[in-house]
């Protein structure tokens, strides 16, 4: 068993060596072309970053949507049996999700918005900060209200999102169920991060050989990957030996 | 060996519904209802507090199923 594992783990590596070998060759006969593409790609996005920003209004709308639809079941009758409560239950995780993830793309924009104004003497990234605001409120209000919808069928939840205490409160308020999920999801999420740091660093590698990277984004995704390490490291250490070990 | 129960069961025979067996034994709503699902396995310490509900004992509310 150890020996096939330790064969599949060989296998892989030379596999990985093989595909960068491959990349580094297609990247030198094709340098000029894929330095364009790069290059046509950012010029796009630059150029573009209000209506990349704009897009983002979309999920909002659908967690407004999802919101309102909730709203209406609890407010006809806040005692729902329980598939209306499942129902209702999903809309709210939706309905709260969904706005969430547009963030980073939101902050990603406006990233491009400040490389255009620089470059090209615009005033794109005033309009742009402008969108941020109304869409981070906006975002901030369907969070405030979908968890005070989700108060109503779960009363013993506590926390305001307003307040900079709400994570803790909630997961406070959270039972062993409930916690276990937000365990699972975030063992999930780092797994998934420890697997997605190392192929961005070799994305970043081969690019790094055909167009000219700022050193920046190798701290800056070393850095996020050592964020990323220590802060599962440095609790799970702690709850196994520490003083607040949960035995 | 995944656990079965038989939480709907009894909480239909006690007449209370997920959200007052949940205040009852400190869980909430969704619990209960992933328990009775089979998506969750209760702690020893909600298993006793829900066999106590129905005044049972733990095996008889919860039980290892054969089949995965």
């Amino acid at each position: 068993m150890k020996k096939k594992v330790g064969l599949k783990f060989a296998l892989s590596m030379i596999g990985c060596a093989l595909f960068g070998a491959l990349c580094s060759i297609v990247a030198n006969f094709t340098q000029p072309s894929l330095t364009d593409i790069i290059k046509n790609l950012s010029d796009i996005l630059i150029e573009n970053s209000t209506i990349l920003m704009l897009i983002g209004v979309i999920p909002i709308i659908v967690g407004s949507v999802l919101l309102s639809k909730a709203k209406s079941t609890i407010k006809a009758n806040v005692d729902l049996d329980e598939a209306e409560f499942e129902k209702t239950h999903k809309t709210l995780s939706l309905g709260l999700a969904i706005p969430s993830i547009i963030m980073p793309w939101i902050f990603m924009c406006l990233g491009f918005s400040l490389i255009c104004t620089i470059r090209y003497q615009k005033a794109t990234v005033f309009i742009d900060l402008l969108i941020l605001i109304l869409e981070t409120t906006w975002i901030t209000i369907i969070q405030y209200q979908t968890v005070e919808q989700t108060k109503k069928i779960f009363p013993e939840k506590r926390g305001n999102v307003l307040d900079r205490k709400f994570q803790k409160e909630w997961y406070s308020s959270c039972d062993e169920a409930e916690k276990q999920i937000v365990g699972e999801a975030c063992y999930k999420s780092y797994k998934t991060m420890n697997m997605v740091y190392p192929v961005l660093f070799a994305v970043m590698i081969f690019v790094c050989t055909i167009y000219n990277l700022s050193p920046f984004i190798f701290l800056m995704l070393g850095v996020l990957w050592l964020i990323q390490i220590l802060s599962y490291l440095i609790p799970s250490y702690k709850l196994e030996h520490g003083k607040k070990s949960r035995r | 060996m995944p656990l079965g129960n038989r939480v709907k069961e009894f909480r239909a025979a006690k007449n209370l519904n997920q959200q007052q067996l949940g205040s009852l034994v400190g869980a909430s709503r969704q619990t209960i209802s992933l328990i009775e699902r089979g998506d969750y396995n209760p702690s020893i310490t909600l298993a006793l507090k829900i066999a106590s509900v129905f005044q049972k004992t733990v095996d008889e509310v919860f039980y290892l199923t054969e089949e995965e």
